[in-house]
């Protein structure tokens, strides 16, 4: 298989930061602020994420390029991604259980909530999709490099948040930004940040 | 009876402001009015078809399969959905891109199917997905009002205010965190008030 | 196990419900959907040709693209339509290019971007004049796409300049006669970049293809 190295490192990169899933594109965005209170559980949270991420875009790439696109029901893709990611975290949750209890243990509250976190729809779609660099359809490894990226963007925004959000507890907020305002005034600075990667061109 | 109904889909329960549900699309499409008003338009009359369905056959589904069943028939009408849109709306099919076919996993709409219509009858289900669907659709429009004129100094894509120069930033993913901040605390700040003078 | 049978039981007949009902809406639909994308294609191959023109689809080889477009009027060629990307600020541009077979361009017509909202996506942008308030009143004006309108009329065998000085929509009749004739366009403020990729569509194998048109003797 022909494997085009830069291609990986270009979706790489955009998944990360420029196209950061929850500080760019907003995907994603009930979790990041359910689960940023504490920083323990964002790790957690960000594991499973990148877990299920991983393993769904794999498999909802081979449903729609061996199933869906051959008999010509590619309009079916929603029904089928969203059925395929209710069960999938469903399999993980039991085989988890059964086999590492250890991991279970860190991991298994996060992945009933996974099911609606539509971070996961969201990449299953897009490697349906096309290609922001190239144009084409994602290939098989594209997609699943597409998948574990974006599952660490999503972590590495959910970590920043969560560190911060442990400091602002301590802080002296007007009474009606505590909670969730502070929250978003928090992540939209972010944001801001995050915005200064977009225009990175490695491979002009 | 119905005025209740309103206020708390509006005010008092709205699934944006207040419960923070459905925050993805939310934030992500009211970049402008239009964009803001399709998707709530959209997520409406997704929310009161799988209110009306759920709420007839909640009877003949069996508890321990009833979220994958509630979660196929909301992806049945997010397909309609898509698929009109695309037939009917391109532009705006376009616009929405991805957060047409992700209206499936907004929390809104599972969380009604399961907290409302799965124990009502009918006639509540149908008010119940109109009030919450008006609601989502009018937090939108507010986020998107405000984020459309601010941003791009257009409303409905027309040019509003002669010499203002926009600030982009409003129409950037930072600015949606912005102004929903703006105007949750807008809405705390005053609950809080009443909630003072009260006591 | 009768229990996990009706439960498989029940489960199969909400999907296959819902797959009738998404079969059927996708039939009713499904056609409406295909002729509103050749109606796009159409369209946009229209806005890079003058009016009147008839329109074919032609495959080439190598150095050809495996499609592109020829258009011909009453008295004979009037030119070629090609699709170009380049790469952008984010991701890629793609566009169509209607040029004359003297290399003059006839149309430009962006089908797709990533560009910054704001910024780079304004390649796209209609120059609106339109108040809100003159629309409430309702007075109303047309208005097109003022980036890839200054490309018309430009040559694409020579370097197309950037001028970063102005914006095309604010400049006067005069200032932009010269900017015609010294074969340049306007960049948008604060895009750079996006207005040199869309440049670079026009410029990187567009005169390759006309010239390798007209060694082949294609005339008709």
């Amino acid at each position: 298989m022909n494997i085009d190295f830069i291609s990986l490192v270009q979706i790489s990169i955009a998944a990360v930061f420029i196209n950061n899933f929850v500080l760019s594109r907003f995907l994603g965005l009930c979790p990041f602020f359910g689960v940023s209170k504490k920083l323990s559980s964002a790790v957690g949270m960000g594991m499973a994420v990148i877990f299920v991420m991983t393993v769904a875009s794999m498999i909802t790439w081979i449903i729609f390029h061996y199933l869906l696109v051959p008999y010509e029901v590619d309009y079916l893709r929603t029904i089928v991604f969203i059925l395929v990611i209710a069960s999938l975290v469903q399999l993980v949750e039991m085989t988890l259980q059964k086999f590492s209890p250890v991991l279970y243990d860190a991991l298994g509250i996060y992945l009933p909530l996974i099911t609606t976190n539509c971070a996961i729809m969201g990449v299953a779609v897009l490697n349906a999709g096309k290609n922001d660099f190239t144009q084409e359809p994602y290939s098989f490894i594209e997609s699943l490099v597409n998948g574990i990226m974006s599952g660490i963007g999503f972590t590495l925004a959910l970590v920043l948040m969560a560190g911060i959000r442990e400091k602002l507890e301590l802080a002296n907020i007007p009474r009606p930004l505590q909670g969730l305002p502070i929250a978003f005034v928090t992540a939209g600075l972010m944001a801001i940040a995050f915005l200064g990667f977009s225009g990175l061109n490695f491979f002009k | 009876m119905i005025k209740e109904e309103l206020k708390r889909g509006i005010i008092a329960e709205n699934p944006i402001l207040v419960l923070a549900l459905g925050l993805c699309p939310a934030l992500a499409v009211s970049t402008s009015l239009q964009n803001g008003l399709g998707m709530g338009c959209a997520a409406t009359f997704v929310l009161i078809c799988s209110n009306i369905i759920i709420s007839l056959i909640k009877k003949w589904i069996p508890e321990k399969v009833r979220i994958p069943c509630y979660i196929v028939i909301i992806a049945t009408f997010v397909t309609i959905v898509e698929l009109t849109l695309k037939a009917y709306f391109p532009e705006l099919n376009n616009q929405l891109g991805i957060f047409v076919p992700l209206i499936v996993v907004n929390c809104v709409i599972l969380g009604r199917a399961e907290a409302f219509a799965s124990k009502n009858n009918l006639g509540r289900s149908i008010i119940d997905g109109f009030v919450m669907g008006l609601g989502f659709t009018l937090a939108l429009c507010i986020l998107a009002i405000i984020r459309e004129v601010l941003g791009s100094n257009k409303l409905w894509g027309l040019k509003v205010f002669p010499g203002f120069r926009p600030m982009t930033i409003f129409i950037l993913a930072p600015g949606g965190f912005f102004t929903i901040a703006f105007v949750m605390a807008m809405i705390n700040y005053f609950r809080q008030k009443k909630e003072g003078g009260q006591s | 196990m009768l229990d996990i049978l009706k439960l498989s039981i029940a489960l199969t007949i909400v999907a296959i419900g819902s797959g009738l009902v998404v079969a059927f809406t996708y039939y009713n639909t499904g056609e409406e959907i295909q002729a509103q994308e050749r109606r796009n294609q159409m369209e946009a191959l229209e806005a890079v040709f003058p009016d009147g023109v008839e329109i074919k689809t032609r495959s080439g080889n190598n150095p050809l693209p495996s499609t592109y477009w020829v258009a011909q009027t009453d008295s004979g060629l009037a030119g070629y339509a090609f699709k170009q990307k380049s790469k952008g600020y984010a991701g890629d541009i793609q566009v169509i290019v209607g040029v004359a077979p003297s290399g003059e361009i006839l149309g430009l017509n962006i089908l797709s971007h990533k560009e910054t909202p704001g910024l780079g996506d304004r390649v796209s942008e209609k120059p609106s004049k339109k108040y809100i308030w003159n629309v409430l009143a309702g007075t109303s004006e047309k208005t097109s796409p003022w980036f890839t309108e200054q490309f018309k009329d430009l040559s694409v065998f020579e370097e197309i300049k950037i001028d970063k000085s102005t914006e095309y929509h604010t400049c006067s009749d005069e200032k932009k006669g010269k900017l015609e004739k010294t074969n340049t366009i306007t960049a948008i403020t604060g895009a750079t970049i996006s207005t040199r990729a869309v440049k670079n569509c026009i410029r990187k194998n567009v005169p390759e293809y006309l010239n390798y048109l007209k060694s082949s003797g294609e005339s008709s």
